[in-house]
């Protein structure tokens, strides 16, 4: 693999500010992308997935905003804030004008599939006349060429008879039908990179498995880079080269495909590998995660999935472990995860006591006093915690009447 | 913070109180709306008022039947009475409004042709119009809703019958539909009793249109079925299950039909076959100012923001409650 | 050919409505209390042989169904009766009133489509700045204004105060200069438009409100849509989003509220036309009540309920025309 990755994001940080509080949908994470691989963007919706994947073209819509991070692509400054002179963090010169981002990136350089085939066609217009209008604008051809160019994407994908379907409307196409539309869409623009923001989530089994065909004999053909944001472990098995799973707004394991089925760093990663139907498990050992998400609002202090978490202890609830290699694997790619039960974590796991099971999902009164009786005992003082960055948990005993 | 709440709404809440959660929620909604609150102000005011001239009693026609011998135009002196008129030679006729150079406080708005203090009855206008405009949304409302929920609820022959009848009404634009009535029924001689029935069989329709395609919805539920199958009789599933279940909807939109009813009748008054001289409403004393547009340029002025401020009210407050009400818009 | 059928469909449904409304007219015209002789008579100097007379001659001694079908036969060869007041045929008095009140009531509605949807669009998409903020309280005051008020308003300030327009009734286009005196097709021209602006005003205001909210959230709607998004994604220019992708969807609401309203702006004709003195069929009707012309009465009511019934049928026909989904033959 090349050295220099087609896109870079560090540090991302996308937030929506509504009435009630701001949300921290995307709350710094950093992955690349290099040429022609499929990189999986994985977590359960809410986690900030599809967030995070519209920050990356700043197609990020009111309330929200890109507050803070970088993303490059091909050496280019998507998205870059520097201090200005009054202290502010301002925009950086170098950053893509929106105009810019409008006429090279979007389309061109970067293609979106969508997740809902049903409502991402407009449904007043031609299936052919929609696809024509984006190659015609982001190939520069003639509309002649244009047309003769999106009836040959058509077949490309599978769509039987393009020349006839060219004109009628989406209604006329059933669900998977669209898709195949949607992925020629991105396909003809020729861009490097596309974006599938759950593309098979609407589709049932069979056509879901004949669409992520499709992606992966095209995607070998074009040479595209993917990101593909799912849910499905299952999906991101089949297609993807390297993972990234999504714990409300954050990165919490981050492997090669192999090194993620078969070396779990995670619990979260462990826990919905768990949750999905495998050939090798019968049903009865489905073994669902408990609880829902908390809501990016209000996460819980520490690590965010310590209230859902098989393996939690006290120390989990103090310290919020950004993701760090934890181990190197045979591809020299690093395997990293936000688990401080491993060892490149020091914060004194193995000593901390393990955590009573609550019914609820945030961290209530009581369990402030249990923190209370157990907190400052054994681990080391909460202020060492490493990467704990945004701090919750650094008040360490009872005493703090959180919110 | 926020956090108590977040968790209680999106938290383990029994599913059963789902719609009264909706109804607290459309309540806080509206209470956060600025165009649904300013909507209410406004409507408290002129329902204020209204009431005020209710107990008044100087409301002939409508509600007592007769003028009464004790006022509280009289007690309050800022009142006139709205009907008598004064004696002759005695009153000035079309005097102008205070602020002009040739009017006097006595009379703020200044007087009509006959010599009536013009503010008193610009403020019984209210009570006219504005219980006409709900007599008349609620006849309506009982009509479209019991046409609408049998429609509904019976199907069949009996639904396309009904639903036939409902269009013919509805072909009629309403303004000609409900003068025709009048005029008719009344034979000759309008008024606006035959006004109010005019303008319910003529607002039936979409009420009845609106009931109907809840009905069939709620139609399908499980404890309608469950209610048949323990032999209840159709009457009192009707009643009793089918129509409280689907009139949320309906009574939003009557709310914004009250708007719509004070401006029709506003113009079957203006063109004279609503309330009849002397009874001060805002329509008819248009149509008697209409005569006096060049001499008496006021007298067209006032009556006409009144139905305006009146109206934008109910507007207000129906835009409000609909926003609230519509997660389509919000967000 | 999906069209013509669908279209031909469409006109037969309408065709229990239109018998619908010819018996409720009917039954409305034959619930008056009393003599209806004496009634029409009214303010006329009759002797009992006159009534007989007029009875026979109107058929009001024979059973209602009979007469109903009678009227029904007449109406199916154009026969709407006969004024009793004008001493006219009914079809005739409207023929020769039809003309200005289609002229007021569709240059009303080119008046509220030409503003309200530009308008309408551009708050949409500045939602929340000044701009739709001061839209939506025009729009507020043009639906909660009357429009005869509206029209008493516009004479006081633009024909009595300032004297630039003409108070009342209209210059027919399809007549010639000539009739009027004027001096060519220029000012013939002119003069129309000077007479039909007012009336054209107040009656278009409530239409040009109600199209402007529904325009804006239509607009609000179909900017949000996932389809938009794509657009975005694809990197077309904002302003094609809002010309091309979002407007077109947004306008398909709009095409039937427009055939909707119809029915009130032809109640609304009747304010305009008696507030701004326009010989048209509103105007008619208004005589006609006053002097309770049955027959009269019962031929406009037709008529106007007629042509609410084709204007929708034809916004119908043009949204089945615009919108592929709609499948011909089973819509509703």
């Amino acid at each position: 693999m090349s050295s220099e990755p087609l896109l870079r994001v560090e540090n991302l940080k996308t937030q929506f500010f509504t009435d009630t509080g701001t949300v921290r949908a995307v709350d710094g994470i950093s992955f690349e992308v290099y040429e022609g691989e499929i990189v999986g963007l994985v977590g359960e919706s809410g986690a900030g997935k599809s967030v995070a994947s519209m920050s990356l073209l700043r197609l990020v819509e009111n309330p929200g905003e890109i507050v803070g991070g970088e993303v490059t692509y091909k050496g280019e400054t998507i998205f870059g804030l520097e201090e200005g002179p009054d202290g502010e963090l301002r925009k950086r010169d170098d950053m893509l004008s929106n105009e810019e981002m409008r006429d090279r990136i979007r389309g061109n350089e970067i293609a979106v599939i969508f997740q809902d085939p049903m409502e991402s066609l407009n449904p007043v217009f031609t299936v052919g006349g929609q696809l024509r209008e984006f190659i015609e604008l982001n190939r520069d051809l003639s509309r002649e060429k244009a047309r003769e160019e999106a009836v040959d994407m058509l077949r490309e994908v599978g769509i039987p008879d393009p020349e006839e379907r060219y004109e009628e409307y989406p209604h006329q196409f059933s669900g998977g039908m669209r898709q195949r539309v949607l992925i020629a869409m991105a396909l003809a623009c020729e861009p490097n990179l596309i974006i599938a923001d759950e593309p098979t989530t609407a589709l049932d089994v069979t056509v879901e498995g004949q669409i992520i065909d499709l992606v992966d004999d095209l995607q070998e053909k074009y040479g595209t880079s993917f990101i593909w944001v799912t849910h499905d472990l299952g999906v991101v098995a089949e297609i993807c080269d390297r993972v990234n799973v999504m714990y409300l707004g954050e990165i919490v394991e981050q492997a090669p495909i192999d090194e993620l089925f078969y070396d779990t760093k995670h619990p979260y990663t462990d826990a919905l590998l768990d949750s999905i139907p495998r050939p090798d498990r019968t049903v009865g050992e489905l073994d669902p995660i408990e609880g829902v998400m908390p809501e990016a609002i209000s996460p819980p202090s520490g690590c965010r999935f310590h209230p859902r978490c098989p393996d939690a202890r006290e120390v989990c609830r103090r310290v919020h472990p950004e993701n760090r290699v934890v181990d190197t694997t045979e591809s020299a790619e690093p395997h990293r995860a936000a688990c401080v039960k491993h060892d490149a974590f020091d914060v004194g796991y193995d000593e901390s006591p393990p955590l009573e099971k609550e019914p609820q999902v945030t961290s209530e009164p009581d369990a402030d006093t249990e923190a209370g009786v157990t907190g400052p005992g054994p681990g080391p003082g909460p202020g060492t915690g490493t990467g704990t960055g945004t701090g919750p948990g650094s008040s360490g005993g009872g005493g703090e009447g959180s919110e | 913070m926020a956090v108590g709440e977040t968790q209680v709404e999106s938290g383990a809440e029994p599913a059963t109180k789902e719609t009264e959660t909706g109804w607290r929620n459309t309540l806080r909604k509206i209470k956060q709306d600025t165009t649904a609150r300013w909507g209410l102000y406004v409507i408290t005011i002129v329902l204020a008022i209204t009431a005020y001239t209710l107990i008044d009693g100087n409301l002939s026609r409508l509600t007592f039947g007769a003028v009464s011998d004790f006022t509280m135009a009289e007690t309050l002196p800022i009142f006139e009475h709205p009907e008598r008129l004064p004696p002759p030679g005695e009153a000035e006729t079309n005097l102008p409004p205070a602020f002009h150079a040739d009017g006097t406080m006595s009379h703020p708005l200044g007087t009509d042709p006959n010599g009536r203090d013009y503010f008193t009855r610009i403020v019984y206008g209210a009570q006219v119009s504005v219980s006409v405009g709900i007599a008349a949304t609620f006849l309506g409302l009982l009509g479209g809703t019991i046409i609408g929920a049998v429609a509904g609820y019976y199907g069949g022959w009996v639904d396309d019958v009904l639903m036939r009848a409902i269009e013919t009404v509805y072909a009629i634009p309403p303004l000609i539909l409900i003068i025709v009535f009048t005029v008719f029924v009344s034979g000759g001689s309008p008024d606006v009793m035959y006004a109010i029935v005019g303008v319910g069989i003529a607002f039936i329709p979409v009420f009845a249109r609106i009931i109907r395609s809840e009905v069939l919805s709620v139609r399908e539920m499980d404890y309608i079925e469950a209610a048949r199958a323990a032999g209840v009789k159709d009457r009192d599933i009707i009643l009793r299950h089918v129509i409280p279940n689907s009139f949320a909807p309906v009574l939003v939109y009557a709310t914004l039909q009250i708007g719509v009813t004070i401006l029709i009748v506003a113009g079957i008054s203006f063109l004279g076959f609503g309330a009849q001289p002397p009874t001060p409403d805002w329509g008819e004393m248009l149509n008697t100012s209409h005569g006096y547009m060049h001499s008496n340029v006021w007298l067209s002025i006032w009556p006409g923001l009144a139905i305006m401020i009146t109206i934008m009210g109910f507007n207000l407050f129906g835009d409000g409650l609909q926003d609230a009400l519509d997660p389509r818009i919000n967000e | 050919m999906g069209l013509l059928r669908y279209t031909t469909y469409r006109f037969a449904q309408a065709i229990p409505v239109l018998i619908g409304i010819s018996i409720l007219t009917f039954v409305l015209a034959n619930l008056t209390p009393g003599d209806p002789v004496r009634l029409m008579l009214q303010g006329v100097e009759a002797d009992q042989e006159m009534i007989e007379q007029i009875e026979a001659q109107y058929g009001l001694d024979r059973p209602l169904y009979e007469r109903y079908l009678d009227y029904m036969a007449g109406l199916v060869q154009g026969d709407m009766g006969h004024s009793f007041h004008r001493n006219r045929s009914v079809s005739e008095l409207i023929a020769s009133r039809i003309g200005p009140t289609l002229l007021l009531v569709l240059s009303a509605y080119a008046f509220a489509l030409a503003t309200s949807i530009p308008l309408g669009i551009i708050a949409a998409k500045r939602r929340n700045e000044p701009f739709d903020h001061v839209s939506r309280i025009v729009a507020l005051i043009g639906v909660s204004t009357p429009s005869f008020w509206i029209g008493i308003m516009l004479i006081l300030i633009f024909a009595v105060q300032l004297g630039w327009l003409p108070s009342a009734g209209l210059v027919y286009p399809w007549w010639s200069p000539e009739t009027y005196g004027h001096d060519g097709y220029v000012e013939h021209f002119v003069e129309t438009i000077r007479h039909l602006l007012l009336p054209m005003i107040a009656l278009g205001t409530l239409q040009m409100a109600t199209l402007m909210r529904v325009e804006r959230t239509q607009m609000i709607e179909s900017l949000q849509g996932e389809y938009v998004k794509l657009a975005r994604a694809y990197g077309v220019p904002e302003r094609t989003i809002l010309r091309k992708h979002a407007f077109q969807v947004a306008q398909l609401p709009i095409i039937t509220i427009v055939g909707l309203n119809l029915s009130t702006a032809l109640g609304g004709a009747v304010l305009t036309e008696f507030v701004f003195n326009i010989n048209g069929l509103g105007r008619l009707f208004y005589d006609a009540i006053v002097q309770l012309d049955y027959q009269v009465i019962m031929g406009i009511t037709m008529i106007i309920a007629t042509m609410f019934v084709i204007g929708v049928i034809i916004t119908d026909i043009a949204y089945a025309y615009i919108d592929p989904r709609v499948t011909y033959g089973e819509a509703e």
